[in-house]
Order: C-alpha cells, then structure tokens, then sequence
C-alpha cells in the first residue's frame, strides 16, 4: 500500500487562498474532490482524518481555504473556489488526478459555497458534482432565523451572513452609490436557490434534523432546482434522524460516508 | 453472465511480469502459494464447468421463475453429442441444499463456478435475489454449492444488517460470479443486489478461505439492473471484480472494484466508459490482463457522455496497467459496424446477454451476444421479437482489438432449426463450452419467450445441426422462461 503523500500548495496570492492535498500516486489519473471547510465564513475548520478517508476511497483530495468575511466581502469566496478547481486542473498532472473529473463537498458555510458553485451559470465551474453538508443555502434565511432564536450558533451565523455581506438586508436598500454591488442585490447573490437552472452541476445535500442549519436550506434549494428543470436524478436531500450532527462531522453518522461516497462515485465518468 | 473466460493459454511474458511484481510488491521470498503448481495468484488454470469432472463441460441452466418463482438450478451434463438429459440434476432449496423453496425466492437468478475449497472439484453459486429472512423480506443471498457434495450441500451468505440504508432491501444475488480475489488460490464468491426502497445497490463478497462475507456500497440509487463478472483487469496475479448497473432513472454506470490483495476487494472506481446490463470478463487479447465486454441493449440507458447505438450494442474495455477505470481502451459494435450483419432497428436489444470465447481458435476471445427484440422475416413473414444472436469474431491489433468477422444467427437460420416466432426472444442468454469434450466450442443460446413463456434453450454444435433443449430434457415445469440464464 502505498501511503497517501501530503502536501500544502497555494492558488493564489492571499496566505488563505492554500490547497492540502492528500493522493495517492496512480498510473492513471483519479477523480479529484475538493474540500471546503466551514466556520461561519470567519474561521476554517478542520476536516480530521477526512482527507485520508477521501483518498484512502481512490480521490485524490484538496482540502482548500479561503478568504474569510473579515478580509474579504462576498464574492471573494466564490471567487476564491473558482480558482482552486483552476489550480487544481491547471495542477492535475502533478498529482495523478483527472482534470475532468472535479468535484466539490463543502460543509456548512462551505456548503454554500458548493451549492453556489453548482448553481452559479449553468455549471461554470464544469463540477461533476458537488456534496454540501449543512449548506447555509440560505445565508438570508439564516439572517431571519438568527433573529429570533437564543441559539448561540444560529445568532453566531446570522451576524457572520452579515459580515459576509457588509450590509443589512433591506430590500429598500440597493444602491450602488458606495458598493459594486447593492446591498440587497448582494444577499440575492449569496441565495443558491436564486441562481439555478437546468444544466447545474449534481447536488447532494446532507442536514441532520436537529441541524442548527434546518435542513430546510437545501430542501428549497432541491424544489428550486426541480422547478427550474433539473431532474431528479441530480438533485437530492438526506436527513439523518434523530441527531444534531452538523457539517462533517454529518460523515461520521452511521452509514453517511458510504453514501456520499458512493453518490460521488457515481458522478465520476 | 457472470463466468470467467480466462483462456487456456501458455504462461505468457505479460503473466511472468505480473506475477514478479506480485512478489516484489508483498516481499515474499519463495513460491509458497498454497495449493501449488497452480496456485500462483491469477495464473492457474480457470475452473471448468465441469462438475461430474469427466471432462466434459456441463450446461449450468438457472431457471428463477419456476415453481412460482421459487426458482432451480438444472445442470446438464456433457456428452458425445452436447448437454444431455441423462444424469441431468435438478437443484433446488429442498432437502440437504440450503435454505427451502419459497415464492418469490428466484433460486437461480444467477449462476457462477469455481474452486471454493481447492479441491480440484467444480463449485456452484447460485443467487436467490427474492430470499427473505425473518427480519427482511428483500434481502437475498448467494448459495454456494460444493462439488465434493455433488452440489447437494453447501451454505450460503447475504448481507451485513448494521448500515442505515438497509442492507436487508439488498435483492443480493441478482447476480454472481467468482474469482480469486484474495490470490490464495481459492476461488472466492461475489454476489451483487439491486437493493429496493432506497437501500441502494449492494455487493457482498466471501473470502473462501475464511468464510468472512464484506458488505459495500454498490450504488447511492437503487437499481433496475446489475451484473457482476470476475478477472483479473491489471495483471497483478488477483482477481478484481467489474460490476454494470442501471439505476432506477435509467442512467447506466460501472465500477471496478480492484483486489488490493490478500485483504480483498476495496474501494470502487467508476469505469469511464458507456454501460448497461451484462458483463462479461476474460482476457481477449491475451496480454495478461482480463478484459470486459459489457452489453448496452438499451441506447438510453448509457451515460450520456457515451450516448448508445440505435438497437443496442456491445463495448469491450481492454484492462490496463491501473485495471479497467480510466476512460480509453474501449471498442464498441453495433449492426451499424461495418461487416455486422443485419440492420439496427430500435429494440433490438442487441447486448441483452453477452459471453466471451475463442469461437475459431485464434488465441483471441470473440463476443457472443444476444438480440431478444429482434424480428424475423422468413418466407415474407415477420415475427417481432423472435431474436437473434450475433457472433462477433475478434482480433487483436497493435493498439487494441477490432472485429474480424461476424454471423448472425436465429430460428431457421445457420443450421438451428424451427421458425422464428414473435416472441420466442432467441438470445435472451448466451453461453458456451466444450459439451462434447472433444476441444470445440459449441453454443447454447436461450429463448425464454418460445411457446408462451415456456423458454427453451438452442445447442449448437462446432459442426452439424443445431438441436433444441427444452423443457422435456432440462428439467423445468411449463410457463418458466428457460433460457434466461444461462453458464457453462
């Protein structure tokens, strides 16, 4: 057995804008997942032993980080992915992995930033797929439920939605006058669901039902999707019962992992 | 469906190779495989389907919807002229075989052989993909009949129970196969399932030399089909394992599951490649490394970065350095090739059943593959559905294989006899042998739709006419649709 090889590469200039990758070498390429952690967008949680369950699957994995909402406003965290998956395929060779074959598995505010790379065009990105644990799909409706709860977490995610944004989300207030983009257009923008069409990338989207992001996040995103014309075979929601299990650790609930791996399996061709 | 068809061929430089790695890769110093001469891993000799081990091969004829579905396995022994009713035995879930005969169970939905216990005898596995037990009514199991019992007494195994997505909705062992995964020379046992109520597909492999039955995850979807065929697709002396799928959306996948060596089989990778419902495995151009042939019958169900031919078709992928997932390497027929008979009209469904064999003794594999939809037209009469069954005559070239030849084959045509009529479904499955023990390869072709669903089963001889082995000689009662599955 050869023993996965690590190592730590930036795309781009920003200390954050860092991929770890975890792969084994291969006499041909292999898929390619890219992970992205969450944290409210203002930190970057760790993935534990993830990576190597990944790559000990036949993935070669990227975990990557990104600019957080204290240092750069939305867009620049769905700027950043864009250019991960670049790096990546412009990287590929190096690291036996298939630049056709990229996908995504975020988890919680990462999540959303799958959903949004999936959703964003029609599949810009050229994703095979993408997994969202816990996506915060929603960042508005994650405003809207940190208003009313005494939840530590869920306040935590509103305030952190409105340092992503630099505004408060009044649909009056949409100038431009001080911003590139008004401030209600910008929380538009953050909303997945907004954006779907026909041809987006494959969606995969795990909650538990004690989540502190509800599982409803993804649940409008799947109606949105299927609305729009995606078909069933893209787009799906698990909820695991009986649990409070959020973002990855959502891959340690009995059975999870297989299927989500075996979901990304299935998207790989 | 599911044998392997290794060639009997000489140890080739490709084999040397492989196993020299085998050795450098695990450090062991001497030859101390057990079993043997002929037990360095990949390189003996395949199993025969020859369970009364008198050198001829005997038919294995699995019959799932007899008896209310409860299912039997006929094996029709090899003769001077072909598989034969004398001695023909007929298996059921009764008596000292595992389990009883239930509706529903489909005992026989599947068949492979091979050497379980390496005592040079022929074993028998036999899916039950309907079995329900006391806790899960879709579960299935795989039986394993041994040879020193005359396939009269064995066990069985099935699913794990301890995953979320219910294992116990398997359907396990809509279809098997064998191989020597663990390169102990002990063949071991797989069985796949298309799972129900959202449990997903699932594999399930036997170490034979431990009896420990591993549970994975096939599919996230449950499944409208599957096939599962063995071999060894990088040359590295185990046997991996190549699994077709078609989901309940219709979208058709396949995964390579590679034997990481003594510990078995690991993670799946999918095969980038175009697939459908039936597989077969051996090593078409003898390079030392298995190849797969898998059969498309119905062009929308392929990944639509492959797309389908218009009636079906058949694609080879030819196993590499790294086995079989990498896209490339593969060879696709359908009657629009040139130099294949007939023309390609939809439903076909060219690809239903597919087998691999050296037909004309050119040291390559051909593709026998079965034509269920297609119709006949004989003396101005047309016949839907009467089937067919295509030929395909390989070569190898220097960048991969190409077809030589082929023939077409139905009722009234090539020596067989009777008339196709609508329905009869000529080529529902496909397999072939030596069932005359005198070095040719003769065929046994199914149609499982002759006489309202009664089935029958066409053997053609190397040379000479064809014969028909119905239900009178192979054993099953009426309304059974013999001739759907089919080894030898």
């Amino acid at each position: 057995m050869v023993k996965a090889e690590a190592a730590t590469q930036q795309y781009g200039t920003h200390p954050r804008q860092s991929l770890n990758i975890t792969w084994n070498p291969s006499p041909a390429p292999r898929p390619v997942v890219i992970l992205i952690t969450g944290g409210y967008w203002y930190t970057h949680a760790t993935w534990g032993t993830w990576e190597k369950q990944f790559a000990d699957q036949g993935f070669q994995v990227f975990a990557m980080k990104y600019r957080l909402n204290f240092e750069a406003a939305w867009p620049a965290q769905r700027d950043d992915v864009a250019s991960a998956v670049k790096w990546v395929r412009d990287n590929a060779e190096r690291y036996d992995a298939d630049p056709d074959n990229v996908l995504l598995l975020g988890s919680s505010a990462g999540g959303q930033m799958a959903t949004d790379a999936a959703t964003r065009g029609t599949n810009s990105l050229g994703l095979k797929g993408i997994v969202a644990l816990s996506p915060v799909a929603s960042p508005y409706r994650a405003w809207q439920d940190g208003n009313t709860s005494t939840n530590d977490k869920i306040r935590k995610l509103r305030d952190n939605s409105t340092l992503l944004a630099r505004c408060y989300p009044d649909p009056a207030d949409n100038s431009t006058a001080n911003r590139d983009t008004g401030c209600w257009d910008t929380w538009r923008d953050m909303e997945s669901k907004n954006a779907v069409t026909k041809g987006d990338a494959p969606m995969l989207m795990v909650h538990s039902d004690g989540d502190f992001v509800p599982p409803v996040h993804s649940t409008e995103l799947e109606a949105a999707a299927k609305a729009a014309g995606v078909p069933a075979s893209n787009v799906a929601t698990r909820i695991v019962t009986g649990s409070t299990a959020h973002g990855g650790s959502l891959l340690g609930t009995p059975g999870m992992f297989d299927t989500v791996v075996s979901w990304l399996k299935a998207r790989t061709s | 469906m599911s044998r392997r068809a290794r060639a009997e061929h000489p140890l080739t430089r490709q084999r040397v190779r492989a196993v020299a790695v085998v050795l450098a890769v695990t450090g062991i110093g001497g030859l101390a495989w057990t079993g043997g001469a002929q037990a360095a891993p990949g390189a003996g000799p395949a199993s025969r389907s020859d369970f009364n081990n008198d050198k001829f091969d005997d038919l294995v004829v699995g019959v799932p919807d007899a008896s209310s579905a409860a299912g039997q396995v006929s094996i029709l022994p090899g003769s001077g002229s072909g598989p034969s009713n004398t001695g023909l035995k007929v298996i059921t879930q009764s008596g000292s075989v595992p389990g009883s005969p239930e509706t529903g169970d489909r005992f026989g939905a599947d068949v492979a052989y091979g050497d379980v216990d390496g005592d040079g005898l022929t074993d028998l596995a036999v899916g039950s993909p309907g079995e329900a037990d006391s806790v899960f009514k879709e579960r299935g199991n795989v039986t394993v009949l041994t040879g020193s019992s005359q396939l009269t007494q064995g066990d069985y195994f099935t699913t794990a129970d301890d995953d979320p997505r219910n294992p116990g909705k398997a359907r396990l062992g809509t279809a098997v196969a064998m191989g020597d995964i663990t390169g102990d020379g002990l063949d071991d046992v797989v069985g796949v399932g298309l799972g129900s109520a959202g449990s997903g597909g699932w594999l399930v492999w036997r170490d034979s030399a431990t009896k420990k039955a591993t549970t994975l995850r096939l599919t996230f979807e449950d499944l409208n089909h599957v096939d599962v065929a063995a071999g060894d697709f990088n040359g590295d002396g185990f046997d991996d394992v190549a699994v077709t799928t078609v989901d309940r959306y219709g979208q058709a996948r396949a995964y390579e599951y590679p034997s990481a060596g003594r510990t078995g089989l690991t993670h799946a990778m999918a095969i980038q490649m175009g697939a459908g419902r039936s597989i077969a495995a051996g090593d078409i151009n003898q390079d030392g490394r298995d190849d797969i042939v898998i059969g498309q019958p119905a062009p929308a169900e392929t990944a639509p970065a492959y797309g389908g031919a218009t009636g079906g078709q058949v694609t080879v992928k030819l196993g590499q350095d790294y086995g079989l997932y990498y896209r490339g390497h593969t060879t696709a027929i359908s009657q629009a090739t040139p130099n294949v008979p007939g023309e390609a009209v939809d439903g076909d469904a060219m690809g239903t059943s597919v087998d691999l064999r050296d037909l004309n003794g050119d040291n390559t594999l051909d593709i026998i593959t079965g034509l269920p939809g297609k119709e006949s037209t004989v003396n101005g009469v047309t016949s839907a559905d009467a089937g067919s069954v295509l030929l395909l005559n390989l070569t190898t070239t220097p960048d991969g294989i190409a077809l030589k030849n082929a023939t077409g084959l139905s009722q009234g045509t090539g020596g067989i006899g009777g008339g196709g009529e609508s329905g009869d479904q000529l080529g529902t499955a496909v397999t072939a042998g030596d069932f005359a023990g005198n070095g040719t390869t003769g065929l046994v072709l199914g149609a499982a739709g002759e006489n309202n669903g009664d089935g029958t089963t066409v053997y053609r001889p190397a040379t000479g006419a064809a014969s028909f082995l119905g239900k009178g000689i192979a054993g099953p009662p009426t309304g059974s649709r013999l001739g759907s599955v089919l080894t030898s």
